[in-house]
């Protein structure tokens, strides 16, 4: 039954017989209060400039490459600015790759010119029996030797001369033409070897 | 600049007390602290809370049954409209309700005219906040118990007596009596006013005006043992007994008098007690003030301590 006076103005607490009055802030009051309640946006504003002037600290730090090649700072032709340099720099990539390459070729092609020979003295050196060059052509693509090894067997291993020259030359061929008593039991081999660049 | 947005500052012009002063207090997170009294009218910056208190001889009030309408504003028009069919009142009244029981509000009201003359005779000529009538003034600060209970508000200028049922009132008599007359007689007497005695500490003093209000009691207790009497007799929307009325809380400014209705031995006796308060109240300051300030408080938010 009371439920219908629950809450409203109803109580003692509530009772007024005055006119009304209008309840007034004073200006000062007033501009205090918007002063307040501006406080919060107006350090929200403060600490996102903050942020950002970090942030752009930072940026430039990194990327300061970026920064001291833009010759214009607005920010409507950034991206277009941005995008050129990055071009420029990926040109001047491509650039220095392609004449790496150019110097790597160059370099591997003077090693091939003298590598065959540089191999065939040092197995040559290595091994304990001698061996008489008969004949040795190079024509700037293909190089071929004709050889005599002496001994009582030989010391040449065809295969591993085979895999060591093909890292560096195609069509490698290292064959043993003949085998024959020379004297007593001192043998002669008769090689050829060949391989083009 | 503090004063008017987490400090403000209510004035209390009580005019039942016999000089006129303004009361201050600072409400500050539901404290109110009571700075003093300034002798005269304080005139008030427009964003104090003012309260002023109406004698209840001004204000008039109906029992009033309400269609169940949610609406404040609604209620507060039939309330309006309502009271000036029965009372036949042509002028524009103030308005006020407090429920009671039934779909029923006991409506307070004062005529403009009435309550622009107070002013005027105040020297009021600004607008207050609240204006507050005797005897709820009181009432307001006091704690209301569960059951039937019987406020006997003793007051400066004017005294009732309020019949609740728990928070709802049910009745309410007004009783041709004020503490002021008795407070006339003793200045009279010994030059002092009663509550200048009672702080002074003066035992000579407060012996002498207690025998002035002895011999005054008889006719005090006469008068009030018939408006008791009355009061129940006369109530309009629930009719009960004095044996169901669970006790009689007393509110009186004097302490003199107030011991003596406590001690002596009359027909309503056992069943009175001094009144609770919903918060203490500083002993300098009397009950219609703290309910005045009180009242003051809650125009700003809740109230949870008046200290001096």
């Amino acid at each position: 039954m009371l439920d219908f006076f629950t809450g409203g103005d109803w109580s003692l607490e509530k009772l007024n017989l005055s006119n009304g009055k209008r309840r007034v802030l004073k200006l000062k009051t007033f501009v205090f209060i918007l002063l307040i309640s501006c406080l919060p946006a107006l350090s929200l504003i403060y600490l996102s400039v903050q942020i950002k002037i970090l942030k752009v600290g930072e940026l430039i730090r990194k990327y300061p490459v970026v920064f001291n090649n833009l010759t214009d700072l607005s920010i409507n032709n950034l991206d277009q600015q941005i995008d050129n340099l990055k071009f420029s720099f990926e040109r001047k990539a491509n650039e220095i790759i392609s004449a790496n390459q150019v110097i790597k070729n160059y370099i591997l092609e003077l090693y091939r010119d003298s590598y065959f020979l540089k191999y065939f003295s040092l197995f040559s050196s290595t091994i304990p029996n001698k061996i008489f060059v008969k004949e040795f052509t190079y024509d700037d693509t293909r190089f071929y030797i004709d050889f005599y090894e002496y001994g009582i067997e030989t010391k040449i291993s065809t295969s591993t001369v085979y895999t060591d020259l093909s890292k560096m030359y195609n069509n490698v061929l290292i064959n043993l033409i003949e085998e024959r008593n020379f004297f007593s039991n001192v043998k002669y081999f008769h090689y050829n070897l060949e391989g083009t660049k | 600049m503090t004063l008017g947005v987490f400090k403000h500052r209510i004035l209390v012009y009580n005019f039942d007390q016999s000089s006129s002063s303004t009361l201050i207090g600072t409400y500050f997170g539901g404290k109110i602290s009571v700075k003093g009294f300034f002798q005269g009218v304080l005139f008030p910056d427009p964003e104090d809370i003012v309260v002023i208190n109406l004698p209840i001889d001004i204000v008039q009030a109906a029992f009033i049954e309400l269609p169940p309408v949610k609406n404040e504003k609604d209620i507060k028009r039939i309330v309006e409209l309502e009271l000036k069919s029965a009372a036949d009142i042509n002028e524009d009244i103030n308005v006020g309700y407090v429920k009671s029981i039934q779909n029923k509000v006991l409506a307070l009201y004062v005529r403009k005219s009435d309550y622009l003359q107070y002013k005027l005779s105040r020297n009021i000529e600004f607008e207050p906040d609240v204006a507050y009538p005797n005897i709820f003034a009181e009432l307001v600060i006091t704690k209301k118990l569960p059951g039937y209970w019987m406020y006997l508000v003793l007051g400066r200028t004017n005294s009732g007596i309020v019949i609740m049922n728990g928070s709802n009132i049910i009745g309410m008599r007004i009783i041709d009596f004020s503490l002021e007359d008795i407070n006339r007689i003793v200045k009279e007497e010994t030059g002092f006013e009663i509550l200048e005695i009672e702080r002074s500490g003066n035992e000579e003093l407060i012996e002498t005006t207690r025998k002035i209000i002895e011999s005054l009691f008889a006719d005090v207790v006469g008068l009030i043992e018939r408006e008791i009497i009355i009061s129940i007799n006369t109530l309009e929307i629930e009719k009960i007994t004095i044996n169901q009325i669970t006790g009689i809380a007393l509110i009186c400014d004097f302490d003199i008098l107030r011991e003596l209705i406590l001690q002596s031995q009359w027909n309503f006796r056992e069943k009175v007690s001094e009144a609770i308060t919903v918060l203490n109240i500083p002993n300098k300051i009397t009950f219609a003030d703290a309910g005045l300030l009180y009242r003051g408080g809650l125009e700003l938010g809740k109230v949870k301590s008046i200290k001096w």
